[in-house]
């Protein structure tokens, strides 16, 4: 079952399952959000040809009695903000690393996780 | 289990002046070693983290225990007329390229069977079965 296109070579073919797919994709957007892979749920659909991309996901977002003290860049920042950011780095990172022509992302933000950044000593 | 003699021609194998005369006997390369010199050189390759699919690897495991590792294991091989046709099933580390793993894979099996076996490879397809995460265990930073 794979959603990937197999890319021939000379000598041999390369195919990408959709649970590799499924990994990559989850550890991307689970490292631009703040959140753990295994809380990331992945759907791969073919569009036309094109590899389309459903992420459904947690956010970390800080207290907001914390929001002004935060030292930390990028974590203040709105939620559609860093959701967008995320978006584009998974189009980026996933394509890069699977070599997949990513028609489109859909990140759909299912909770938020209210935690403390960690201190920088 | 088809077992084929290698080629005459065998290019630059360990001792090529003394390719085995075929009027004093016969050389006999078994399918299985094909598949653990192909299992071998892929084990060494950088950014490869396991072979084989998940029952595969759980099988592994415990014959690692045993410590009676399956080199060949997640190596499927087909020897016709002489030619040998490699399927692999790999596991990546992340975050690798996916078709850099593949196609080091690729290079290092066909250079091992053609080196070591003195057989010519006419493909290797490697399939990217699943990606190994690091460990899960903590939260990833806020950027």
């Amino acid at each position: 079952m794979t959603v990937v296109p197999s890319i021939h070579t000379p000598r041999g073919r390369t195919d990408i399952t959709s649970r590799a797919m499924t990994r990559v994709v989850s550890a991307v957007a689970a490292e631009s959000l703040g959140v753990r892979p295994s809380q990331v749920t992945v759907d791969l659909a073919d569009a036309a040809g094109r590899l389309d991309l459903t992420v459904r996901t947690p956010i970390r977002v800080l207290p907001l009695d914390a929001v002004d003290t935060a030292a930390d860049a990028g974590a203040d920042d709105s939620i559609l903000a860093r959701t967008e950011h995320a978006q584009h780095q998974i189009r980026g990172t996933v394509g890069e690393l699977t070599g997949a022509d990513i028609a489109g992302v859909t990140v759909r933000l299912t909770s938020a996780r209210i935690r403390l950044p960690r201190r920088v000593v | 289990m088809t077992s084929i003699s290698p080629l005459t021609e065998t290019p630059d194998a360990v001792g090529a002046d003394s390719t085995p005369d075929t009027a004093r006997g016969t050389t006999v390369i078994n399918d299985a070693v094909v598949a653990k010199i192909a299992g071998l050189a892929v084990r060494g390759v950088p950014g490869v983290h396991a072979l084989g699919g998940g029952a595969a690897r759980a099988l592994g495991a415990i014959r690692e225990a045993l410590s009676s590792t399956d080199h060949s294991q997640g190596v499927s091989i087909d020897v016709a007329e002489g030619q040998v046709s490699v399927e692999l099933s790999i596991v990546a580390g992340y975050p690798v390229a996916l078709h850099e793993v593949a196609d080091a894979a690729r290079t290092a099996v066909i250079e091992a069977i053609e080196t070591l076996a003195g057989m010519p490879v006419t493909e290797v397809n490697v399939t990217i079965n699943d990606v190994h995460l690091p460990d899960e265990t903590d939260e990833a930073p806020v950027q």
